[in-house]
């Protein structure tokens, strides 16, 4: 066995006598560097949102754990990725996002790109004015294509490449809601916030699939979601979290609630669900608004968090509609920043030498396990 | 225009280009006049400016883009 595997045993552990992810997964930059590898490039992750992007031509440069991708949606309004750098001499396609009118050209010797990636156009390659070279072959020349997948608007990709298909590695849960497989829209500028916390990604999600800290953190949830309306979500492998049994809806002043999503079963009439989509999503649905959590990791002790919210009806002009918009936003916001101080504590305690990992409430922390047991079979995959 | 005239006409373009593709579209109007000033005396220079046109063209997708296109296309630069 390899020195990680058996470094790794205990968290492969049943959750009864499992530890947590060593201190290491948290403070090693060589350890961040191996997940990312392993972890984050190896499998369906999230690195934005399509209304980021909303327009035929809308083009959004992102840098993911450094690398760089450009985010684009085509003239049939499907998002593609790619990687945003020229084929000729390696420069960076597109700066600042911007609406492509018809081909991405890039800033330094102009060769053209359309929003399929295919090389369009090599001004002047074979000498001036001469746009050809009989060892330039334009189909061999197109932009690096980033497998993607765009799910409740989160795009995700596979970087590496070696994933199977999303809808076969997230069957499971496509078919959990399936009745949310329905338009959804956002929310307008006050339903979109970002957060920045000085925590190890991963324990922004093991925060986010648990319901054991709600009433100690979220004192006022608590007041009507009370521990014992909650339950755990887990599936090996893909993902896991809680749900609720008690989802309450929002009233403006006049007692108004948003709009359900349609043709909804009466499950969700008081169910909501709240699941960390592995590596790095974090989803939940209620029967009158979604949210999206992409977690993007920027070093071994700092997140960038970007928050979406989503409703079943086109945001309008009304001012009370949105001032209701704006209230759940705020509601939300509350809840996460609620949290930082414990994903920013357990990354802190994570510098104590002793700590082992720490040992899992078997009734209250099976998603978390979940969660450390993927993230261990992902960084041993394939070591003896 | 004089070519001195239109030399500092594209500098002044290429200066106010930006993120904003109408932007460019006097770098278009502009080089397709270079390229007429020097055909067919001098086609190398004229299809030089004639594919700097086309490539803004594109890229603002201009009204002359595929009159551009064509005409590279017939002459065999494309
Ligand atoms: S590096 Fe892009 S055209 Fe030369
Ligand atoms: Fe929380």
């Amino acid at each position: 066995m390899s020195d990680r595997t058996i470094q790794l045993k205990p968290v492969m552990n049943p959750v009864e006598n499992a530890r947590g992810l060593p201190n290491e997964h948290y403070t090693s930059d060589q350890v961040f560097d191996l997940e990312k590898r392993t972890v984050l490039f190896a499998n369906w992750t999230g690195i934005g949102f399509g209304k980021d992007i909303p327009e035929p031509g809308d083009a959004k440069p992102v840098t993911f754990l450094g690398v760089p991708l450009l985010m684009v949606r085509d003239h049939d309004g499907n998002v593609n990725v790619f990687q945003n750098t020229c084929r000729h001499r390696g420069m960076i396609l597109v700066d600042k996002p911007k609406n492509i009118k018809r081909i991405i050209r890039c800033p330094y010797h102009s060769w053209c790109y359309d929003l399929n990636g295919d090389l369009k156009t090599t001004p002047h390659v074979g000498g001036p004015g001469q746009n050809t070279h009989a060892n330039i072959c334009p189909e061999e020349l197109g932009l690096f294509t980033i497998r993607s997948y765009l799910w409740h608007d989160v795009v995700f990709v596979n970087i590496d490449g070696t994933m199977q298909d999303f809808e076969i590695s997230h069957q499971e849960l496509m078919s959990r809601w399936k009745e949310f497989d329905q338009p959804h829209f956002h929310g307008g500028p006050e339903s979109s916030f970002t957060l920045e916390v000085n925590t190890n990604w991963k324990l922004a999600v093991e925060n986010y699939c648990e319901s054991y800290h709600l009433p100690w953190v979220h004192p006022g949830l608590n007041s009507y979601s009370r521990l014992e309306d909650h339950y755990h979500i887990e599936q090996r492998d893909t993902y896991s979290g809680q749900g609720t049994l008690v989802y309450q809806q929002l009233t403006d002043t006049d007692n108004n609630v948003f709009a359900d999503f349609e043709g909804l079963s009466a499950r969700w009439d008081k169910g909501a669900e709240y699941i960390a989509v592995y590596p790095n999503v974090l989803l939940g649905v209620h029967r009158d608004h979604l949210f999206g959590i992409v977690l993007e990791p920027i070093s071994k002790d700092k997140t960038r968090e970007q928050i979406e919210l989503y409703y079943a009806q086109k945001p309008d002009d009304d001012l009370q509609r949105r001032q209701h918009r704006t209230e759940n936003a705020k509601l939300w916001k509350t809840v996460f920043e609620e949290d930082i101080f414990v994903v920013e504590g357990m990354q802190r305690g994570r510098y104590g030498e002793q700590f082992d990992g720490g040992r899992f409430s078997p009734a209250m922390d099976s998603p978390t396990h979940n969660f450390h047991h993927w993230v261990a079979s992902q960084v041993t995959r394939g070591e003896p | 225009m004089t070519p001195e005239e239109l030399n500092d006409a594209l500098v002044l373009a290429h200066q106010n280009a930006d993120l904003n593709s109408d932007s460019l579209h006097p770098l278009v109007n502009l080089y397709h006049q270079a390229f007429t000033l020097n055909f067919p005396e001098n086609p190398v220079a004229a299809y030089f400016y004639l594919t700097n046109a086309y490539v803004y063209a594109l890229d603002s997708n201009h009204e002359s883009t595929e009159q551009l296109e064509s005409i590279l296309r017939d002459a065999g630069r494309l």
